[in-house]
């Protein structure tokens, strides 16, 4: 009787000290995510402004509109649209968002000349890595990786410049994307430690 | 009519304006403002401005624009499309909160997507009015605007100080949950300038401004966007920063008068006192010096004036008489030894205080005490006299050179008080045989043995009789497996007396600690395997010699000369005699 009560309170403690560190390193994994988030953004950010900054306005103005009828090609992806959604998502829901978010612009990536000389492809993969891991501690069952299908770039306008048109919705619906991405991890991060400064 | 013509005009020309002004702005996809200028037509209504403070909802305000009979709310209505994936691709919906006063339509949260797109129209009197430019996406909208915050840390340092500025984030931007992230602009400047100074942006709710002058006054005021957005929100209410200096510029003054002066007083004494401070502040590092000799003469390896000095005119051939080559330097202190504590076990344990005695305490080569202090002294020492000399340890097998060998024969067999000078007990090593083997030339301990034979067969007391037999030894021949290990307290029985050389096997030095493997140089008192002292492989033993008072004769003394430099003992080598 006194050993098995030994044991319990021994398993007790062992079971305590490894989620504590798997707390621990959740938090630094995802310190880690959340920041290599952030600088995706701001790349996305950065390119899509040299970009509209080098588009007359006319063009700007066409392909706003062009912009506004077409979806982007992640947007098949379900994720939470506003706030309450995505505070009512669990941790580990919002990770497998962002993983389909993020492995969605692995292969576009390497097709925009910008993205691809700055190896956002690279920084991407690096990122999904990353999300596998937090994935990884924040369940118990296995992840069933793949099996996301990447959809084809539908092209609804057959007008001439595409490549000014398609560059412009790779590049405005990739940093939609990362902000999405960015939010999520943030949101989640905040929720799992809350001490940590939230500001930054 | 006149008026009529006048009001199509002006509206032309203010539609030329607002083509050349909407030309040179971007669209609203991705910029606040609302901006509607048609080209040779009436100001139509349109939207001015929308706003999302947090992220979850959002304003837009619409003007009217030249229209003057827009009297009751029915004649106008917003419209909103959103992009959504799902639902299909567009939905169109009716503005969900009207606020005519302000001219205000209000998203709530349920009908506020983060990443969809917008578009507004406005339908008045059955007409829409509708512009790509009324699209937008949640995000990129303004961010929040009011923001509290403090003044902090005051650190003045005379003329000018430093403040630290704290505020809060916005109240309406969600930054704990992590929904929203941003950051900060920080602009100050004098109140009589106009230009302001930025400061960097970050993402600290605070930030220290530094080099604020005293006795001016400073405005400061803040505004924030979202992290890697572009678009900042409006500027903050500027708070007002001065600091009173009319009273504390004297102090500063005297204070830094005073300190220069104590500074130019700390120089000059400096100066001044040159050669003391350095004394006192680095003193040299007293070299190993005895009494009465001069450095100089070891140096030069005088070895007959060393002994003349040492043993020449008695006891006090050195001490009281001997010029005192150190009198100028009165921080010359000697090292003495004390070898009490080596005496008193000397009568338990033979051969333990044998090897103790030669190799724990009494081989410091530089410790030449003499007995007006402490003094070491051996036991068969008259308590009454003084002035005796001590046992003078050290003992070092070197090439004797025959003539000095002779003449210290000579020495010893004519004057008492036999001293010698050992300064080394690193054996020299005069050959090395083909063979790998090492020759060492113990000349000294031939005449360790025939003093040996000489003193026993003269008259000593019989407490001099087990110091003698003690407080000798040979140099042995060790092998690795310390299999020839050999003592020898008397010499006669000595086989390797007769040799005028031995060799000693190269023995590696291994850096095995103590306990595993016999040391050469290491004896233990409490080894049951080795006897109780080893030779030295790689340098002899030192022998130890102690100049007897006039009654005792039997020790022997060694002399070796200092060819070699006087030396430290090495660090190993003090660790073990340490034990």
């Amino acid at each position: 009787m006194e050993k098995s009560k030994l044991y319990l309170i021994l398993l007790v403690v062992l079971s305590l000290g490894v989620s504590s560190q798997q707390i621990t390193d959740s938090q630094r994994l995802f310190t880690i995510a959340v920041s290599r988030v952030q600088h995706l953004h701001i790349l996305a950010q950065r390119y899509f402004g040299n970009f509209e900054s080098s588009l007359g306005p006319d063009e700007k103005r066409q392909l706003n509109k062009i912009f506004l009828q077409d979806f982007c090609n992640s947007d098949y992806i379900i994720s939470p649209i506003d706030k309450h959604e995505t505070q009512r998502s669990s941790v580990l829901e919002l990770l497998l968002v962002s993983y389909r978010l993020v492995e969605s612009w692995e292969v576009p990536s390497r097709s925009l000349a910008a993205l691809s000389r700055d190896q956002i492809s690279g920084k991407l993969t690096e990122l999904k890595t990353g999300l596998q891991l937090l994935i990884r501690t924040n369940q118990e069952a296995a992840f069933v990786e793949g099996g996301v299908a990447l959809g084809r770039f539908e092209d609804y306008d057959q007008r001439p410049d595409q490549n000014l048109r398609r560059n412009y919705e790779l590049l405005a619906c990739f940093r939609k994307d990362m902000h999405k991405v960015e939010t999520y991890l943030t949101v989640a991060m905040c929720r799992l430690s809350p001490e940590a400064n939230c500001t930054l | 009519s006149f008026s009529s013509i006048f009001t199509r005009f002006y509206a032309f020309v203010l539609g030329l304006i607002g083509t050349f002004w909407s030309k040179t702005h971007s669209s609203l996809g991705h910029r606040t403002h609302l901006l509607v200028f048609c080209f040779a037509a009436p100001l139509v209504p349109h939207f001015t401005e929308c706003i999302s403070r947090e992220m979850a909802t959002f304003s837009c305000w619409w003007s009217t624009g030249s229209f003057q009979n827009i009297s009751s709310p029915e004649d106008l209505k917003v419209f909103y499309e959103r992009k959504r994936y799902f639902p299909g691709k567009t939905d169109r919906n009716e503005c969900p909160q009207y606020n005519y006063l302000n001219q205000e339509c209000f998203f709530d949260a349920n009908h506020t997507t983060a990443w969809d797109t917008y578009c507004l129209e406005l339908y008045v009197h059955n007409v829409t009015y509708a512009n790509e430019d009324d699209c937008f996406t949640l995000p990129y909208i303004d961010p929040p605007v009011a923001l509290n915050w403090t003044l902090l840390n005051l650190s003045p340092s005379g003329l000018s100080y430093d403040v630290l500025v704290s505020w809060k984030p916005p109240p309406s931007a969600d930054v704990k949950s992590g929904w929203m992230r941003v950051e900060y602009e920080l602009q100050y400047r004098e109140l009589n300038s106009t230009k302001w100074k930025n400061l960097e942006i970050q993402y600290d709710p605070q930030q220290t401004i530094y080099g604020l002058h005293v006795g001016r006054e400073y405005e400061v005021h803040i505004r924030s966007k979202m992290k890697a957005f572009v678009k900042f929100g409006e500027f903050s209410k500027s708070i007002f920063i001065q600091i009173e200096g009319r009273t504390s510029f004297p102090v500063m003054l005297a204070l830094i008068f005073g300190i220069s002066g104590i500074f130019i007083i700390i120089m000059f004494i400096v100066v001044s006192q040159h050669q003391r401070l350095i004394m006192i502040l680095l003193p040299p590092v007293p070299a190993p010096k005895i009494k009465g000799i001069d450095s100089e003469l070891l140096k030069k390896g005088k070895l007959e004036e060393l002994n003349l000095i040492l043993s020449g005119g008695g006891m006090g051939g050195l001490s009281a008489h001997a010029p005192d080559f150190y009198q100028d330097e009165p921080w010359v202190e000697f090292i003495e030894v004390d070898i009490d504590g080596a005496d008193s076990s000397e009568k338990e344990d033979n051969q333990g205080s044998d090897t103790q005695r030669l190799l724990a305490l009494r081989l410091f080569w530089f410790i030449f005490s003499f007995p007006d202090d402490d003094s070491g002294r051996a036991s068969c020492y008259d308590l009454d006299h003084p002035d005796q000399d001590p046992l003078i340890p050290m003992a070092t097998l070197l090439p004797g050179q025959p003539e000095d060998r002779e003449a210290s024969a000579d020495r010893d067999q004519t004057t008492a008080p036999q001293t010698w000078v050992n300064t080394d007990f690193y054996a020299q090593v005069s050959n090395v045989m083909p063979s790998g083997g090492v020759v060492l030339s113990p000349g000294q301990q031939l005449r360790a043995q025939e003093n040996q034979e000489d003193a026993k067969k003269g008259s000593k007391k019989e407490t001099c009789d087990d110091n003698a037999k003690d407080i000798h030894f040979q140099l042995l021949v060790v092998d690795p497996e310390n299999t020839e290990i050999k003592q020898n307290s008397t010499p006669s029985t000595s086989p390797v007396s007769n040799e005028g050389y031995q060799t000693v096997p190269l023995q590696t030095v291994d850096p095995n600690p103590i306990e595993e493997q016999q040391s050469p140089y290491i004896l233990t008192p409490d080894s049951p395997q080795s006897p109780p002292f080893t030779p030295v492989a790689d340098y002899t033993v030192v022998q130890e010699v102690d100049t007897p008072p006039p009654s005792c004769q039997s020790q022997h003394p060694l002399k070796s000369l200092p060819a070699m430099p006087v030396d430290y003992i090495t660090p190993d080598l003090f660790g073990h005699l340490s034990q």
